[in-house]
C-alpha cells in the first residue's frame, strides 16, 4: 500500500529522516492551499466592505451590465454554433486523403491559429467595408456581424485541430469494420468515426468554447457594447474601479461556469456502457 | 468457375513484395484454412479479397466479377463478403444488437423491424440473445468477436473472410468462437481462414493452404497436410509446431 512507502525507511528498513515525504508533502499542500483561501477571502471582504458601492453596483446592474451581457451571451450562442459547425467541416478536411483539400484545410488553420484574433477582427471591421467607396458600405451596423464571423472564422481552427485530433484517436480498424459491411466512406464516418471522435474531442472542443467566451472581451476595441466596454464607461464616469470589476466578473462566471457543467454533461452522457475492458 | 478466385496476384507494399503471384480458388461451401509463420502474408492476402488492400498486379474475382477492378462497385461486392477482424473492431457506441442492424439498416435499407428481428436471431445463433443490449465493453473478448460473426452475417455474406480471430483472446474463450465458426461451416457457408489454431485447421478445413514468404507453397487436404506434407516448406511448418 501506499501508506508503506511515506515512512521514509532504507531497503534496510531503517528509518531515515527525509525532508518531503508523503505527509509532510499532503500537510504542505493543504497549508498552502489554506493560506491562499485566508487571502483571497480577506482581499474580496476588503473589497466589498470598503470598495464596492452598493448603490452604484444596483444601479448599473440595469440596463447598462443586463445588456451588455445579453450581447455577450447572444454572441457566444451564435458563435459557439457556427464555430464548432465550421470546425467540424476544417476537421474532416484536415483528415481528407484529398491532398489539395487537406492543404487548404492546413493553410486555414495555419493562418487562423498563427494570427491573434485581434488583428483578425480588424481585418474584418476596417477591410471589408474598403472595397466599398467611403460610405457606401450598406451594413450600418457592422461591429456585430463583425465578432460573429471573426469568433467563427478563428474558433473553428481550433475546433477543427480538436476534431482532427478526435478522429485520428478512433482506431482505423472501425472504418475497415464499416467498410467491410459495404458502407461507404461518408457512411463509416457518420454512423461509427465521428461519434466516437466527438466523445474523444468534446473536453477539447468545450475547452476552446470557455476561450471563445473569453474572447468576446476583445470586441471592445471594436466599439461592441460588451462587458470590458461597460467596465470602461461606468469607470471612468465614477473612476470606481472595483465596483464594475465585481460586476464583469460575475458576468463572465455566469457564462463560463455552466458552460463547462454543459460539456461534461454531455461526456458522461456518452459513456458508452461505462471503461470496463 | 469457382466463387472466390486470386489469379496471380501481386502486392507490394512500398518496395516490399508482399504477395508474389498467389493463385487460390475457392469453391462455393468449402472451408479453405491459410496457415503460415507469420509476415507470410495471410492477413495481406485475405485483406486484399475485400479490398481493404488493393493488389498491384493480377486479379481477385467473386462469382466471375472483379474485386480489383478500380471501376468494380466495391460497396456492392463487400455486402456479399463478410469479414472478422483479430481485433474485434465492434462499434463502442453502439449495443450489440446496434452493431449487427447498422449496416442492413444503412446499407440494405432495412426497416428497424426487419433489421432487429434478423439480428436477435443472429445473436441468438452466436449464444448471445441475452447480451443484446451490451455494449462492446461490457462483454468479454469471446462474446465481442461472436457479437462481430453475427454482425458480418447480418448482411448474408456469400463468403466469410476470418483474420486470426482467436489470436486476441483469452484461451479460455477461443473455443466459443471456434464452436460458432465450425457450425457456420457445417451450414455449408464458403469460409476462407487465416488461423493459427490448428486443431480447427484439421477438424473443419476441407483444404490446408500453406504460405511462406508472399507464396502458396503447399495446398492440400488436412489428412494429408498434418500426416505427410507435399513440401519440403510444409515438414519444415509442422515440425516447428509440434
Amino acid at each position: 500500500m501506499a501508506e508503506s512507502y511515506s515512512e521514509g525507511r532504507t531497503r534496510d528498513g531503517e528509518y531515515q529522516e527525509q525532508f518531503l515525504n508523503d505527509k509532510t508533502l499532503r500537510r504542505l499542500g493543504a497549508t498552502i492551499a489554506g493560506l491562499f483561501t485566508l487571502g483571497v477571502g480577506g482581499l474580496i471582504a476588503v473589497i466589498i466592505f470598503t470598495q464596492v458601492d452598493f448603490e452604484l453596483f444596483v444601479e448599473i446592474i440595469y440596463p447598462q451590465f443586463f445588456e451588455a451581457f445579453l450581447r455577450v451571451l447572444g454572441i457566444v450562442l451564435v458563435g459557439s454554433m457556427l464555430s464548432v459547425t465550421a470546425g467540424v467541416i476544417v476537421g474532416l478536411g484536415r483528415v481528407s486523403n484529398t491532398r489539395f483539400t487537406n492543404a487548404v484545410a492546413t493553410g486555414y488553420v495555419e493562418f487562423f491559429r498563427g494570427t491573434p484574433l485581434l488583428f483578425q477582427l480588424l481585418v474584418i471591421f476596417t477591410g471589408i467595408p474598403a472595397f466599398w467607396p467611403p460610405g457606401q458600405f450598406p451594413i450600418s451596423d457592422w461591429a456585430i456581424p463583425t465578432a460573429i464571423i471573426g469568433l467563427t472564422l478563428n474558433h473553428a481552427a481550433y475546433v477543427g485541430e480538436a476534431v482532427r485530433g478526435g478522429i485520428d484517436a478512433v482506431p482505423e480498424g472501425q472504418m475497415e469494420a464499416a467498410r467491410s459491411l459495404g458502407m461507404s466512406y461518408v457512411q463509416g464516418m457518420r454512423e461509427v468515426v465521428l461519434p466516437q471522435a466527438w466523445r474523444n474531442a468534446l473536453a477539447a472542443i468545450g475547452n476552446d468554447q470557455v476561450i471563445l467566451v473569453k474572447d468576446t472581451s476583445l470586441l471592445t476595441v471594436i466599439a461592441v457594447p460588451e462587458l470590458i466596454s461597460a467596465f470602461r464607461n461606468v469607470n471612468s464616469a465614477t473612476f470606481d474601479p472595483w465596483t464594475p470589476i465585481i460586476l464583469v466578473a460575475i458576468a463572465y462566471l455566469m457564462i463560463t461556469i455552466p458552460l463547462g457543467k454543459i460539456v461534461s454533461h454531455l461526456e458522461t452522457r456518452s459513456d458508452w456502457g461505462g471503461d470496463r475492458r | 468457375m469457382s466463387l472466390l478466385e486470386f489469379d496471380k496476384v501481386d502486392k507490394y507494399f512500398g518496395e516490399t513484395h508482399v504477395l508474389k503471384d498467389v493463385d487460390l480458388e475457392v469453391e462455393e461451401g468449402e472451408v479453405c484454412v491459410i496457415i503460415g509463420p507469420s509476415g507470410s502474408g495471410k492477413s495481406t492476402l485475405l485483406r486484399c479479397a475485400n479490398r481493404l488492400e488493393e493488389i498491384q498486379d493480377g486479379e481477385i474475382r467473386l462469382d466471375g466479377t472483379s474485386i480489383s477492378d478500380p471501376d468494380a462497385d466495391i460497396n456492392h461486392l463487400r455486402q456479399r463478403i463478410g469479414m472478422v477482424f483479430q481485433s474485434f473492431n465492434l462499434f463502442p457506441h453502439k449495443t450489440a444488437l446496434e452493431n449487427v442492424t447498422l449496416a442492413p439498416k444503412k446499407v440494405k435499407d432495412l426497416d428497424e423491424g426487419v433489421a432487429v428481428q434478423r439480428a436477435e436471431e443472429l445473436l441468438d445463433r452466436v449464444g448471445l440473445e441475452n447480451q443484446a443490449a451490451s455494449y462492446p465493453n461490457q462483454l468479454s473478448g469471446g462474446q465481442q468477436q461472436r457479437v462481430a460473426i453475427a454482425r458480418a452475417l447480418a448482411m448474408d455474406p456469400h463468403v466469410m473472410l476470418f483474420d486470426e480471430v482467436t489470436s486476441a483472446l483469452d484461451p479460455e474463450l477461443v473455443g466459443e468462437v471456434l464452436d460458432v465458426m465450425h457450425g457456420l461451416a457445417d451450414e455449408g457457408m464458403t469460409m476462407l481462414v487465416v488461423t493459427h489454431e490448428m486443431g480447427f485447421a484439421r477438424e473443419v478445413g476441407d483444404r490446408i493452404v500453406l504460405m511462406a514468404d508472399g507464396r502458396v507453397v503447399e495446398d492440400s487436404p488436412p489428412e494429408q497436410f498434418f500426416e505427410d506434407p507435399e513440401t519440403e516448406r510444409g515438414k519444415q511448418f509442422l515440425s516447428k509446431l509440434f
